[in-house]
């Protein structure tokens, strides 16, 4: 008897366990069911933000890493190694090779114009399934907020190369502005873009300043000195640059300056630069434009170092 | 309240400039004499000024303190005097709103510097209209 009364308390503590069971599982899609649309539009939208700036510090450490990586890989290229010097191979046929081999790849693509247009659709179509937060309501929006945080984090990735990019052509623009590269502005150039000819005369000649251009202006004077005049403050334009050309790049990044006076030498009389038809860019711009290179890769390692620490992922699309 | 804390005035005083031996560049920039004079002029209305110290081709500055307020200076040249006065703190600058001590000290400098015969035509503007068809305002603070 004691058997059987142990055997039916076992079955309704059983069944009193299922019953709680089912009771759990319909109260949990009552409460799926409960999520509005509205609500997983919330969660997606503040998952998609949070994802955003996850896939940006990652996106920096990638790049980082990326950049390491290829710098190795270039010095291994160039490197001499012995079995290639003993084969009577040099350094360039290690660089021909691959380049070769990408070039055919490239020949074949175009060589059918439609798989190429298809290709590119379904690249199009698979950047849309990767960025895009809201393909569809997922069941609750605990979901929806996961999802579209995978795809934040993708598009937070791509921007950080859009602005890698964006920030690589704006410094070869400004190495251009400072003399490093390209031609160096003539008294010729300066009067074909209508300066006047005694202004072009001393704008043509050498920079003779050495306080180069401060980021921080040097008015702020709770900051040491050597910070001040340090590289991550103050950019400096190549030796050969003119006057005109640090004029210039003054006048873009500094709204307190606006011209100044020319030698005897040269006519006298003063400059303008708005009269010259220089343009000054918008505030936030004209703030990028003259941060100089190594405090923004300072900024670049430190987001970059908050990228490490995150778990690595791949590009994920919604289910 | 519109402020405009960009002063161009004619002033007989010189300019103060010294070339190089070639005459190609400047070695002293113009407009030290003139901010030796608007120094004095602060000095005068209570401000508490640092030296007149010279920003290259970008002219002079001085930084001054105006009833514990730190203000800033910068006095250069193109064809007529340009003075750029300016709050030195960190916030008016982000948001863009000055103390209402910098509108006193404004409208202070105003009418000393018109009424000081060193600097003469003074006109006032805000910092988009300088160099513009504007021909500037009588008053820095209208």
């Amino acid at each position: 008897v004691g058997e059987v009364a142990d055997t039916r308390s076992q079955y309704v503590a059983r069944k009193r366990r299922d019953y709680e069971a089912q009771r759990n599982q319909a109260e949990a899609a009552e409460a799926a069911q409960s999520d509005s649309d509205w609500s997983k539009v919330q969660a997606g939208a503040l998952g998609w933000t949070k994802g955003f700036g996850l896939g940006a510090l990652r996106g920096v450490w990638n790049n980082a890493k990326g950049v390491a990586e290829g710098g190795l890989s270039a010095a291994q290229t160039v490197a001499l190694d012995p079995a290639d010097v003993a084969l009577g191979r040099s350094p360039l046929d290690r660089i021909a090779d691959p380049l070769i081999n990408a070039g055919a790849a490239v020949a074949n693509e175009l060589s059918s114009p439609a798989k190429l247009g298809a290709d590119a659709w379904g690249r199009v179509r698979q950047t849309g399934r990767e960025l895009n937060p809201f393909q569809g309501f997922a069941p609750t929006a605990a979901q929806q907020g996961a999802w579209a945080q995978k795809t934040g984090e993708n598009a937070g990735e791509r921007a950080v190369d859009l602005a890698t990019l964006a920030e690589g052509a704006l410094q070869f623009k400004l190495a251009k502005e400072l003399g490093y590269i390209g031609k160096i502005p003539t008294v010729e150039s300066y009067a074909a873009r209508g300066t006047p000819a005694g202004i072009s005369k001393y704008f043509a000649g050498p920079y003779t300043g050495r306080q180069g251009s401060h980021f921080i202006p040097q008015r702020v004077d709770f900051l040491p000195k050597w910070f001040m005049d340090s590289p991550f403050n103050r950019t400096m334009p190549s030796p050969r640059a003119t006057a005109g050309q640090m004029s210039e790049f003054h006048f873009k990044n500094d709204d307190r300056f606006n011209g100044g006076r020319v030698p005897f030498r040269f006519g006298g009389g003063g400059w303008s630069g708005k009269r010259l038809d220089w343009t000054r860019p918008a505030a936030p711009v004209r703030w990028w434009r003259g941060m100089p290179l190594p405090m923004k890769l300072a900024g670049y390692a430190g987001l970059g170092g908050l990228g490490a620490l995150l778990p690595n992922d791949q590009e994920t699309t919604q289910p | 309240m519109k402020l405009r804390d960009v002063a161009q005035f004619a002033s007989e005083l010189p300019d103060g400039a010294v070339e190089n031996e070639e005459g190609t560049d400047f070695i002293v920039w113009p407009a030290r004499p003139v901010a030796e004079a608007l120094h004095e002029l602060l000095h005068a209305m209570g401000c508490e000024p640092g030296p007149v110290v010279s920003a290259s081709f970008k002219g002079w500055e001085i930084t001054f303190i105006y009833r514990g307020r730190p203000l800033w200076c910068r006095i250069s040249m193109i064809e007529r005097y340009i003075a750029y006065f300016d709050d030195k703190g960190l916030w008016p600058n982000l948001i863009g709103m000055k103390p209402a001590v910098y509108a006193e000290f404004l409208a202070r400098l105003g009418d000393t510097l018109s009424s000081d015969r060193r600097f003469q035509d003074v006109r006032w503007y805000a910092l988009k209209e300088i160099e513009t068809d504007f021909a500037g305002a009588l008053r820095p603070v209208a």
